[in-house]
C-alpha cells in the first residue's frame, strides 16, 4: 500500500502501448486496458483506505495525522489517475480528428 | 524510494513526536501527585525514540527509508523525589512529617513540550513540501 507502484505500472504501459502500434504484439502479459485497469483498482484501494482510516479515527483508533495522511495519498493518486486519463481522451482525439 | 515512502516516514515522525507530547503532557500534569496505583508518588517518564525501517529494505537501492517510533517509556530514576515538610498533608510520612513529591521539573517539561510541538511543525513543513513537489510533478502533464 506503501508503494506508489502506479508509475512502474504506467511505465510497464508505454512502451507496450508502442510496440503494438509498431506492429509487434506481445502475446504474453496483460494488455494497456488490464494494465489500466490495475492501476485504476489501485488508486480506488487507496480510497477505501482513506475510508477506512476515517472509520478508525471516528472509533477513537488512530490519529488525525494518519486520517490526513491517508486522505492526501489518496488524493495525489487520483490527481495522478486523472492525469493519465486526460492525456488518453486527447491522445484518443487527436485520433479521431485524422483525415481518412 | 516513492514519493508515498516519504509521506510515511514523515507521518512516522509526527506519531512518534505526538507520543513524547503525551508524555510531556503526563509529566506536566502530574507534578503535583503524589498518590498511584504503584504506590508512592508519581516518577516522572521518558520516551526513548528508535528507527525503522519502511517497505522493502532489500529491494531499494539506498537501504530503505527509516522512520522513527517511540521505543519504549521509561521512568526516570536518575533523579530523587523532591521531599517538602509538610506534617498535615495526609501523604506525608507519619514519622518525620515529610512529603515526596515527584521529581518533575516543571520548567523542564515546558522546554521538552516546546521541543516536541516544533518537531511536530518541522514534520509537517516536510509533508508540505512534498506535497508542493507532488503537485508540481502532477503539473508536468498539463
Amino acid at each position: 500500500m506503501s508503494d506508489f507502484s502506479i508509475y512502474s505500472n504506467i511505465q510497464k504501459a508505454i512502451p507496450h502501448a508502442s510496440s503494438t502500434s509498431a506492429g509487434t504484439p506481445k502475446p504474453t502479459g496483460g494488455s494497456f486496458g488490464n494494465v489500466l485497469q490495475e492501476a485504476i483498482q489501485q488508486v480506488n484501494g487507496l480510497e477505501i483506505n482513506s475510508q477506512t482510516e476515517v472509520d478508525k479515527f471516528l472509533n477513537d483508533q488512530t490519529d488525525l495525522h494518519s486520517v490526513m495522511m491517508a486522505l492526501e495519498k489518496a488524493d495525489v493518486s487520483f490527481q495522478m489517475m486523472m492525469q493519465v486519463r486526460n492525456k488518453i481522451v486527447s491522445a484518443y482525439q487527436e485520433i479521431m480528428k485524422t483525415q481518412v | 524510494m516513492s514519493l508515498f515512502t516519504a509521506l510515511d516516514v514523515n507521518t512516522s515522525g509526527l506519531t512518534a513526536q505526538r507520543r513524547r507530547f503525551e508524555v510531556t503532557s503526563s509529566n506536566l500534569n502530574n507534578a503535583n501527585t503524589t498518590r498511584t496505583f504503584e504506590g508512592g508518588p508519581y516518577r516522572r517518564k521518558d520516551v526513548v525514540f528508535q528507527n525503522t525501517t519502511f517497505g522493502n529494505a532489500l529491494m531499494s537501492a539506498d537501504g530503505g527509508s527509516e522512520g522513527v517510533e517511540v521505543g519504549a517509556v521509561l521512568d526516570d530514576y536518575s533523579t530523587a523525589f523532591d521531599l517538602r515538610y509538610e506534617p498535615g498533608h495526609p501523604d506525608a510520612d507519619p514519622v518525620t512529617g515529610y512529603v515526596s513529591y515527584p521529581n518533575v521539573d516543571t520548567a523542564e517539561e515546558m522546554i521538552n513540550m516546546m521541543s516536541a510541538a516544533r518537531s511536530y511543525e518541522a514534520n509537517i513543513s516536510a509533508i508540505s513540501i512534498l506535497k508542493t513537489m507532488i503537485n508540481r510533478t502532477l503539473e508536468l502533464g498539463r
